[in-house]
């Protein structure tokens, strides 16, 4: 029988670029990701924590300003618990009202918006009530939110759902007595790979020329006038391989780093003073 | 709008980066963003080619960035990323060089920071470009040189010579080598007794 020399059987060829599952350089690629993983540090950090980030434009960004408002979102998140949402995640937040009088006001939907960064954040939940859509903006950091709840935590297709106005109400319905689904800790936030269908134009915007993942088929829906106008229209589809005009808005992992050793340093701190056990710093996805 | 964010962050690039990308002449392609997108697309391309490029000043330092962050996500993710697989895709004009991105630049850098690439300044050229009426029309190009670090090439610049000019200094190096050499002397006598 013939059998091929121990030799010949391990050699792996190096010299040649194959593209995907090549043991050899995927292990070096999951060498790095743990490396950050002992500092404690969250990969997934400017997704969960938008509010974190530096402002886009640049000279907005003012150092003493963002440490500031840093001081006072650490401040408001030790008293409340704030969850980790993303985009496409179904969201219960509990406000008190000065018109309802000893109530409180709860509204359930889907997160469709996420946008601002430091105290000013808000993001975005609707739903549809008798028939008719429901979008509730919110500051995340507004005193007067007294819980915020994560009921289903998961990411769709696009980091923005505007399109859902202009969806057939199914899409954006959810029940007000939903109740919350746990998420196993340690396991990746799934992507609801949902696409929605529209309503019949006209739309709110021209959707077929949107990058929009999550939306099927717009272009068989959208009306002959559109179609026409296409050739006019300036599609500017190539701006995704502008390398520098995205690094010009997005944040640096430096600033990322800091600001989680900040965190960490100042749970550190309330710990040890024995107030409360609140965690601040905290990804489902990363759990361990 | 609904534009997917970049997974995660990668760190800063260590070259000054205008807040305003600057226009660019594009020569017979009609002046737009995307114009100014295939001009900087070549030059990458020739630079990762022939790691050291003369360029028009301007255009060197526009392209540089780029130049950085492309080597950036190739240090950063590997070439099983999928974004940077789309991104070396574009860039690069000529497929063997994403080959020689992942296999010969990168390893290169894999433990350094940014910057990877340097950009130095020649001296202006003038040039005669016509002569009309017995009158020479000459036009005078800033020229950038832009190269990638670890090339093979001899340094544009000259390292500085770390021996000082001054006499004094040359003759007091001189004696203590001399002095140097004298103790060695001695020491290999006494071990041969």
């Amino acid at each position: 029988m013939f059998r091929p020399a121990a030799r010949e059987v391990v050699r792996i060829p190096s010299r040649f670029f194959s593209c995907k599952s090549e043991p050899v350089r995927a292990a070096t690629s999951k060498k790095q990701a743990t490396k950050e993983e002992i500092a404690g540090l969250i990969p997934a950090f400017p997704e969960i924590y938008p509010d974190f980030l530096q402002s886009p434009v640049w000279n907005r960004r003012n150092a003493l300003k963002e440490e500031l408002e840093r001081q006072d979102m650490l401040e408001r998140r030790m008293n409340i618990d704030i969850p980790e949402f993303y985009v496409g995640s179904i969201v219960a937040v509990t406000s008190s009202d000065k018109n309802l009088g000893s109530k409180d006001h709860r509204f359930v939907g889907i997160c469709i918006r996420r946008e601002k960064e430091g105290l000013l954040h808000q993001f975005t939940l609707r739903n549809t009530i008798e028939n008719i859509g429901v979008e509730v903006l919110y500051d995340l950091y507004n005193p007067t939110i007294k819980k915020i709840e994560t009921l289903k935590l998961e990411k769709r297709l696009d980091s923005d759902l505007g399109y859902l106005v202009d969806a057939l109400p199914e899409y954006s319905t959810f029940d007000f007595h939903m109740e919350p689904q746990a998420h196993p800790a340690g396991t990746p936030i799934p992507v609801n790979e949902l696409k929605v269908k529209l309503k019949n134009p006209p739309w709110t915007r021209r959707w077929e020329i949107s990058s929009c993942r999550g939306i099927e088929d717009t272009w068989t829906q959208a009306t002959p006038w559109y179609k026409r106008k296409l050739h006019k229209t300036l599609v500017n589809d190539y701006e995704k391989y502008d390398l520098i005009a995205n690094y010009r808005t997005s944040s640096t992992k430096e600033h990322e780093i800091y600001v989680q050793a900040q965190m960490q340093k100042f749970e550190k701190e309330r710990h040890a003073a024995g107030l409360t056990r609140r965690r601040i710093l905290k990804s489902a996805a990363s759990y361990k | 709008m609904s534009a997917h964010r970049v997974a995660a962050s990668l760190p800063r690039i260590g070259v000054t980066i205008g807040h305003v990308p600057q226009k660019l002449k594009t020569g017979g392609i009609e002046p737009s963003r995307r114009a100014r997108l295939e001009v900087l697309r070549r030059i990458v391309t020739r630079t990762v080619r022939e790691e050291r490029v003369e360029l028009k000043w301007n255009r060197a330092v526009e392209a540089r960035p780029y130049v950085e962050r492309l080597i950036q996500l190739g240090v950063e993710r590997g070439p099983l990323d999928e974004y940077t697989a789309e991104m070396m895709e574009w860039w690069l004009l000529e497929k063997d060089l994403i080959t020689k991105m992942h296999e010969v630049i990168v390893p290169r850098f894999q433990n350094n920071a940014s910057p990877f690439t340097s950009l130095f300044r020649l001296p202006p050229q003038r040039l005669q470009q016509f002569i009309q009426n017995k009158r020479e029309v000459w036009k005078r190009y800033d020229i950038g040189v832009l190269e990638i670090h670890g090339n093979p090439f001899p340094p544009v610049q000259e390292e500085s010579s770390e021996q000082s000019d001054s006499i004094l200094d040359i003759l007091l190096a001189d004696a203590l080598r001399n002095h140097q050499m004298d103790l060695q002397e001695r020491l290999n006598s006494e071990k041969s007794k």
